[in-house]
């Protein structure tokens, strides 16, 4: 058996004899009770869906949503007009109050505050000399949790033996340790409540946390002390494009609304990226969309994220390699290394690239979209752009590029865009992107900046770092206002009243 | 394949369709169970398969290929099983026990047993590109085009599962010897 031809020769023989000659009698049965209760779907859900061949893939070229596309077309022309009309008129900005309802958690200073953007007014409810960070409002907004740390190293801060994450009600009383230091071996990630408000979603990462972040595990703490922790999710495979389906360190979009009783997951992403829909147990696990097999412009899913009302999922998407140069600043094996935002229906039968940005079919030029975030009346997606310009394609080195970056409203059913923050462009340099180079409608677009909608959906609320106050912008006239306070990274608008 | 029972199908007659499935139901039940070795789990991608192929019928646009399509459809749902369920620990029925077996004598007792360790070895991906290029007994393109794979994938995949069945069966090879060697 050990020479080769004879492997080959009897492979053929042994799986034949191997294979059973015939079904069990009850395979068929099932499959009946279902088909005979519902119909083929129409053929263009179905070409969608279900696509025959790999061959015959390309009779999407003509598909109905492709076909769409002119119609985006246009609709993107007028959006731009519109952003353009509305850049004009933001000239008298930065001074429109109020900037917005309900409440603002934040951390300045190693403290956790609340502000009210309406009035201004601001108080530390949780102080000491712990360097607290990153709260969040529970979904019913009574609560807020954060992290806790000794220390502000990055490289210390959130070390397994130290770092510990509580909850304090929203006046900062009645402060509770939920994940305490020393719980797991893992990094303590991004973490985020349950729609119901009832436990804390954790990512247990790896040690060491290596790029791309978020490898480990998804843990899962109750907040008032009744079930024991437990981990939701296996670990995932570390490998190019191995993402927990998180949203810059929130994982709550994962979560389908309104209940919060099935989680998206990416089961393994080194191999297809097949996007599943499971119980929080991870039971009763269902394919939303396989890439690979259903003949998607894409092979590699990041980030999800449930639309408010569970009918989309918006995803951050790796498509089809369309670039001649090699990684790391090319495609990878078959995928381009960056990511555009799609959006497929929650049965996983409608697909669509949310946005119309370019191809990526310049070497010399890659676009990368993320931060993804449904505006709570399921009717546009706020997303963050960049566009790395190679100044020397040859080299691609990191000292040759220049970046620019905007933050955008995309409107789901048409594809317009609208300009949150202007373009600033700056050539890269480390350690933390490039120099400001001004936006050119006066709104600083900033490397890692974040952002999330205002309750009514009428404002973004954006960061742009450390020791900087935050922005409340109206997404509709415009319209600025800086928030006095300086905050920290990831402030958190409250939700709920 | 009837052609008409195909069209009729694709029209949402049922019975046309229950006629295909039964017709296809034992091929397509063999080529799960070789790529899961589990009949529960063959079952369901079998069941998921055809279930799919309902719903996505009419996207048929040729009923010639019907057959390779349903195929497509099962190896499909094998990878979703194997993915969502690979920590489960597969208790392999005796062969000869339930199942009835071609009886070849071209392939040695010793050498199916080889075989069969060297395969349950195997990933998922790797046992499917083996099960449709020597048991479906279709060309590398063919392969490529059953598996969604570009040619060059399946090229490469073949011959690194060819190369691990391979090093399966002459490690078994040698610790078959060694334990023979070893004095009592």
């Amino acid at each position: 058996m050990s020479e080769r031809t004879d492997l080959d020769r009897v492979l053929g023989t042994w799986l034949r004899a191997e294979a059973p000659s015939s079904a069990p009698d009850d395979l068929l049965g099932p499959v009946f009770d279902v088909t005979s209760a519902s119909r083929p779907l129409p053929t263009w859900q179905a070409l969608l869906s279900v696509s025959p061949m790999r061959s015959q893939s390309t009779v999407l070229v003509g598909s109905p949503i492709l076909r769409l596309t002119r119609v985006a077309f246009v609709a993107l022309i007028l959006g731009l007009l519109a952003v353009v009309g509305s850049v004009l008129a933001g000239s008298s900005r930065d001074t429109t109050p109020p900037a917005g309802i309900g409440l603002i958690a934040y951390e300045s200073g190693g403290d956790i505050h609340i502000g009210e953007p309406a009035t201004g007014e601001t108080r530390a409810i949780v102080t000491g000399p712990a360097f607290e960070a990153r709260p969040i409002f529970s979904p019913d907004g009574t609560h807020i949790a954060f992290y806790r740390s000794p220390t502000r190293l990055p490289e210390e801060a959130w070390a397994p033996a130290t770092a510990s994450i509580l909850v304090v009600e929203s006046d900062g009383s009645d402060e509770r340790v939920i994940v305490p230091a020393g719980f797991s071996s893992r990094l303590l990630g991004g973490f985020s409540w349950t729609p119901d408000g009832g436990a804390l979603v954790v990512q247990l990462d790896f040690l060491p946390n290596t790029y791309p972040c978020c490898d480990g595990e998804l843990g899962l703490f109750d907040v008032f002390g009744v079930a024991q922790p437990r981990v939701l999710t296996p670990p995932l495979p570390k490998a190019p494009g191995a993402y927990h389906p998180q949203i810059g360190g929130e994982v709550a979009p994962m979560f389908r609304p309104p209940t919060g009783d099935r989680i998206l997951n990416i089961p393994d992403a080194s191999a297809t990226s097949t996007l599943v829909e499971m119980n929080i147990d991870g039971s009763n696990v269902i394919e939303v969309i396989d890439p690979v097999q259903g003949d998607l412009p894409f092979e590699i899913i990041a980030g999800v994220a449930w639309s408010p009302d569970a009918t989309w999922i918006a995803l951050l998407a790796y498509e089809r390699c369309r670039q001649p140069e090699p990684e790391p600043y090319g495609c990878m094996e078959t995928w381009s290394p960056n990511p555009r935002v799609y959006v497929i229906s929650g049965d996983g039968q409608e697909v669509r690239r949310l946005t119309r940005a370019p191809d990526d079919v310049d070497p010399g030029r890659h676009i990368n979209e993320r931060a993804i975030a449904w505006s709570p009346d399921g009717s546009r997606i706020l997303i963050d752009r960049t566009t790395a310009e190679y100044l020397d394609v040859a080299a691609l080195a990191t000292e040759t590029f220049t970046i620019t970056g905007q933050t955008l409203v995309v409107d789901v059913a048409s594809g317009a865009e609208r300009a949150v923050t202007g373009i600033t462009t700056g050539k890269w340099g480390p350690p933390y992107g490039p120099p400001r180079a001004g936006g050119d409608n006066g709104i600083e677009w900033v490397p890692s900046s974040t952002s999330s909608w205002s309750p009514d959906g009428r404002s973004v609320l954006v960061s742009e770092g450390p020791g900087t106050r935050p922005l409340v912008i109206d997404v509709e006239t415009g319209a600025v206002t800086r928030l006095p306070w300086e905050t920290d990274w990831h402030p958190s608008w409250r939700l709920a009243d | 394949m009837d052609r008409a029972l195909v069209e009729r199908a694709r029209d949402g007659d049922h019975d046309a369709f229950a006629e295909l499935a039964k017709a296809s139901s034992d091929h397509l039940y063999a080529v799960a169970n070789l790529i899961l070795h589990d009949p529960e789990r063959s079952k369901d991608a079998v069941q998921e398969a055809l279930i799919a192929a309902w719903r996505g019928i009419r996207a048929l646009r040729e009923p010639d290929a019907l057959n390779a399509w349903l195929q497509r459809l099962v190896i499909r749902a094998c990878y979703r099983l194997a993915r969502t369920d690979r920590h489960r620990i597969v208790e392999r029925r005796l062969a000869g026990a339930n199942e009835p077996r071609i009886e070849d004598g071209s392939v040695s007792l010793a050498d199916r047993d080889q075989l069969e360790r060297g395969f349950r070895r195997l990933p998922a991906e790797q046992r499917a590109i083996l099960v449709v290029h020597y048991y479906l007994g279709l060309p590398l393109s063919e392969t490529a085009d059953m598996l969604g794979i570009p040619a060059g994938t399946a090229k490469s995949r073949l011959n690194r599962a060819n190369a691990a069945m391979r090093a399966a069966v002459e490690a078994d090879a040698r610790e078959a010897i060694v334990a023979k060697e070893r004095p009592a």
